[in-house]
């Protein structure tokens, strides 16, 4: 081959819709060019996303599919898309990344780390699941104890709901979710029922808090080297790739809540009025915080984007 | 001259106990302090009811610094784990070696100086997500470590040269 | 990938310590395959940047306070107090003390070097040779890392994502049953004359009640660990800094033994060790690094088709693997390396996670007594001041009768799986 790509990712098991588009890419990109491209796939053996995000930066790694929570740390002003209850729904969310906001975001990045987005997948929006009680409203989450990750927004989020956030590592949320250290927890659906989680968790609540976008990344130097023709297969695939992560994990949602109802476990779509109720009791505590950290013009930006974007998709 | 020299030796050698000292020191009270954060982070979230939400950070980078501040004592005082050669008792083979032994921690530590100050420079512009602690921080303990190591098995080195015992 | 391996081996057997050896052969392959040596500096960091791992200092800690207290000679009084005058008594409270010994301490290496100095000389005196009470030593050291707190299983847990409380409960038993193989083999060996009459003992003449409220508070340690996590009072790393206060409190109150002197050399000692097991880690990474890209993972797959739908073959398999490399590697080493291998077969094959764990950190620990380099066969030499070979004649039948508890655990994963499957 002309081209290696190592691409390393923290998908490793064939069920995964992530996995599934990633061995996608690799099959579109390797037929594509007649073999003059090769992509040698790494699975949760070089490190998390953080690590990935920084060996593509160094050009150890060619390519890499995080998640934008592991990229913050390298380019803060990715953390605008963590402002919950922002995005509506999935629909809004794919007509985001089309949208002006998104090329700006993403080629800032690129100027600030050296690091170019191909295409951006929604990864899924993150939901409750607890013990106690079905979430229907804000005051629902009143006192519950809920895990999060050791993350100021996450955190700052379950205050503003009057919940207590209790930061423990991804290993043991089962477990202290049996023993009743914490009431609840907040993932993606799918992760919920996959995970082992929900055989634990009485009550799921798809209050769709926060979205979930993923970057497939690649060193922009290296990019900078390759042949046109080159750059578009990688391109074409990796587009691929974003899409066909989306719409499997949007297939595999019907199959993740009849999975976790098999399991005895209540899954509850909340309305769309109980969703404006939990971004207004919600956002603003953690829209100040990312406003004191990125200045008040991004979140406006960011926000004004959304509302577009929701318009392009459903009109007034 | 060889006077000289052995009074050179002696100072690098009390050189190398004071960076030792205060290697093993820190990392210590580093140790000390990761323990006394583990309690504070434990007595917030069920006392206080209000989840730090540094600690883990703190903890785990606090660990970083312990693991290298103890990679210098560990080669001052050959703490890490080796085979046992029966060939490294005899005298030529064993001043073989012993030379290079040092020769291999010197070349090993210029590594660690050159590429941490790298890794450290590197991760200038990058802040942890939670305490927003520079990345720099953790990073400036390996090339630190390489400082640490590179001055105790240059003295190694330089006795096993001379042929004689260090002093520890 | 060769270049790692013979680099590796060569650089072993010119005596640089097995953390330089890995360093080094990394560096040189990262530069002989053509890779960014830019990557160095973020394995060093982003490996033993790990919550999971964190834990390992701690008890590191707990044991090091412990042994400050002056607890290990308390344990050996007890656990022959216990014992009584039967035939082999001595041997038997070795073991008993380890397994006492196990709940403070995480590591083999640790128990050999604390518990060796006592019983190997105090059971030459008594009549026993000096290479059955080392063999006798070792094999009962091993419990250590089984009965929580384990180091093993916590960087287990960091490496493959099983929950170090499973595993911490799930060791429980087969830590018992290792102690048991340990008496079959003592009992076996006094019935057939081999072990000297029982002897009066130098005993302090302190009360037994005394002793038994120092044992309790020696086990209440692993108590407030397993309680403490299982409860869900705190995180097993939190548990660990728990550890450390509960035996700072029972050095000031109960043994009253401890000063801030010896305190602060305890902190220097866990320091110390602990910097030598992450530095380890952190040196392998680059080697591994290598491995990996030079494409090591596609074993996994040959392994997949190998051994399709034969879990209890793979689960042979690999302990004849884990133990050939035992042979020769340390188990913090071989979990980096070769576990992430063998995991996701495993999975694929419906073998539970903390049942193939338990499995295989019990044959790694087996790895820390076989000849040619385990570790604490070089400790207790020196000890005991004795040669290889005989050492060996006498360890061969605890090394057989351990081996027999773990084909036990493999074909009845109740022993391993029950008991966290109760609590948790
Ligand atoms: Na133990
Ligand atoms: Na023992």
């Amino acid at each position: 081959a002309d081209v290696t790509v190592k691409f390393a990712s923290a998908f490793a098991s064939p069920e995964i819709a992530e996995y599934q588009a990633i061995a996608a890419f690799k099959d579109f990109v390797e037929s594509r060019s007649g073999g003059e491209i090769e992509i040698k796939l790494f699975a949760q053996s070089l490190g998390g996303d953080r690590e990935m995000f920084e060996q593509v930066q160094q050009g150890s790694l060619e390519m890499s599919f995080p998640a934008d929570g592991a990229i913050a740390g390298f380019y803060p002003p990715v953390q605008v898309l963590s402002i919950p209850y922002a995005v509506p729904s999935s629909t809004v969310a794919w007509r985001l990344f089309e949208s002006d906001f998104m090329k700006g975001l993403t080629d800032d990045m690129r100027e600030q780390t050296g690091v170019r987005t191909l295409a951006l997948s929604e990864s899924g929006f993150r939901s409750m699941s607890n013990n106690v009680r079905t979430i229907k409203t804000p005051e629902d989450m009143v006192g519950l104890k809920m895990r999060t990750m050791e993350s100021p927004v996450f955190m700052e989020l379950m205050r503003s709901l009057g919940s207590v956030p209790t930061p423990l590592p991804a290993t043991e949320i089962v477990i202290s979710l049996k023993q009743g250290v914490v009431d609840g927890q907040e993932n993606p659906i799918p992760t919920i029922a996959n995970s082992g989680i929900g055989e634990v968790q009485k009550f799921v609540s798809a209050d769709e808090h926060v979205l979930g976008v993923q970057f497939v990344i690649t060193n922009d130097e290296w990019w900078n080297g390759l042949e046109a023709k080159h750059q578009q297969i990688l391109k074409d695939g990796s587009i691929l790739l974003a899409q066909l992560s989306q719409a499997t994990k949007q297939a595999q949602m019907d199959e993740a809540i009849a999975k976790l109802e098999g399991m005895g476990t209540e899954v509850y779509i909340n309305s769309l009025a109980e969703k404006r109720m939990f971004r207004d009791v919600a956002q603003p505590g953690v829209r100040a915080y990312i406003e004191g950290l990125l200045g008040t013009e991004i979140v406006a930006d960011y926000l004004a984007a959304v509302d577009l974007a929701t318009e392009q998709v459903y009109g007034n | 001259m060889v006077g000289e020299q052995m009074n050179f030796l002696n100072g690098y050698s009390r050189l190398v106990r004071g960076v030792d000292q205060w290697a093993l020191n820190l990392a210590a009270a580093m140790l000390l302090a990761i323990v006394c954060v583990n309690a504070l982070s434990i007595f917030f979230r069920y006392v206080v009811e209000a989840p730090l939400s540094w600690s883990e950070e703190a903890m785990r980078y606090g660990n970083i610094w312990v693991t290298y501040l103890g990679a210098i004592a560990a080669q001052v005082r050959s703490d890490h784990m080796r085979l046992e050669l029966p060939y490294a008792s005899h005298p030529t083979m064993g001043q073989v070696l012993r030379l290079f032994g040092a020769a291999a921690a010197i070349v090993l530590a210029l590594f660690l100086v050159w590429l941490g100050t790298r890794g450290a420079l590197a991760a200038l512009g990058q802040r942890s997500p939670s305490a927003r602690i520079p990345m720099s921080l953790p990073y400036a303990a390996v090339p630190l470590a390489g400082i640490g190591i590179l001055l105790a098995a240059g003295y190694s080195f330089l006795c096993a040269l001379r042929r004689v015992e260090e002093v520890r | 990938m060769p270049v790692v391996i013979g680099a590796f081996i060569l650089f072993l057997l010119l005596g640089l310590p097995l953390a330089y050896a890995f360093g080094l052969a990394g560096l040189w392959g990262i530069h002989e395959t053509g890779l960014n040596l830019k990557v160095v500096p973020t394995r060093l960091i982003t490996t033993i940047d790990s919550m999971t791992l964190l834990a390992a200092p701690f008890y590191i800690l707990a044991g090091e306070i412990m042994n400050a207290a002056g607890i290990t000679d308390r344990l050996v009084l007890l656990s022959r107090r216990i014992v009584g005058g039967i035939r082999g008594a001595t041997a038997y409270a070795n073991v008993l003390a380890s397994i006492f010994f196990s709940g403070i301490s995480g590591s083999s290496v640790a128990d050999t070097a604390a518990l060796g100095q006592i019983f190997v000389h105090g059971m030459a005196r008594e009549g026993y040779s000096r290479a059955f009470s080392s063999a006798v030593t070792v094999a009962s050291a091993i419990i250590g890392p089984i009965i929580p707190p384990s180091i093993t299983a916590v960087i287990y847990s960091a490496i493959t994502g099983v929950s170090v409380i499973s595993l911490f409960v799930a060791g429980v038993v087969p830590g018992l049953l290792f102690g048991l193989a340990c008496f079959a083999v003592i009992f076996v060996k006094g019935r057939r004359g081999g072990l000297p009459e029982p002897q009066r003992v130098a005993d302090d003449g302190t009360p037994t009640w005394r002793l038994l409220i120092d044992g309790l508070a020696v086990l209440s340690l692993p108590v407030v660990i397993v309680w403490g996590t299982v409860g869900g009072v705190f995180t097993p790393t939190e548990a660990g800094g728990v550890a450390c206060l509960h035996a700072l409190l029972l050095g000031v109150f109960v043994f009253r033994s401890i000063t801030l002197k010896s305190f602060w050399t305890g902190l220097q000692n866990a320091a110390r060790s602990s910097a030598t097991v992450f530095f380890l880690v952190a040196m392998v990474s680059l080697a591994s690094y290598v491995l990996i890209i030079e494409g090591i993972g596609s074993i996994t797959q040959i392994l997949q088709i190998w051994f399709a739908d034969q879990p209890v073959r793979f689960m042979l398999g690999s302990v004849g693997l884990l133990l050939v490399l035992g042979m020769f590697l340390e188990p913090t080493i071989i979990i980096i390396v070769f576990i992430p291998l063998l995991t996701p077969v495993a999975r694929n094959l419906g073998i539970d996670d903390v049942h193939f764990a338990m499995v295989a950190i019990l044959t790694l620990t087996m790895g820390m007594i076989t000849p040619p380099v385990g570790i604490n066969l070089f400790i207790i030499l020196r000890i005991a001041k004795i040669g290889m070979l005989p050492l060996l004649r006498e360890l061969s039948a605890f090394l057989v009768a351990e081996f027999v508890v773990i084909l036990l655990i493999i074909l009845v994963p109740a022993l391993s799986v029950w008991l966290p499957n109760l609590l948790t």
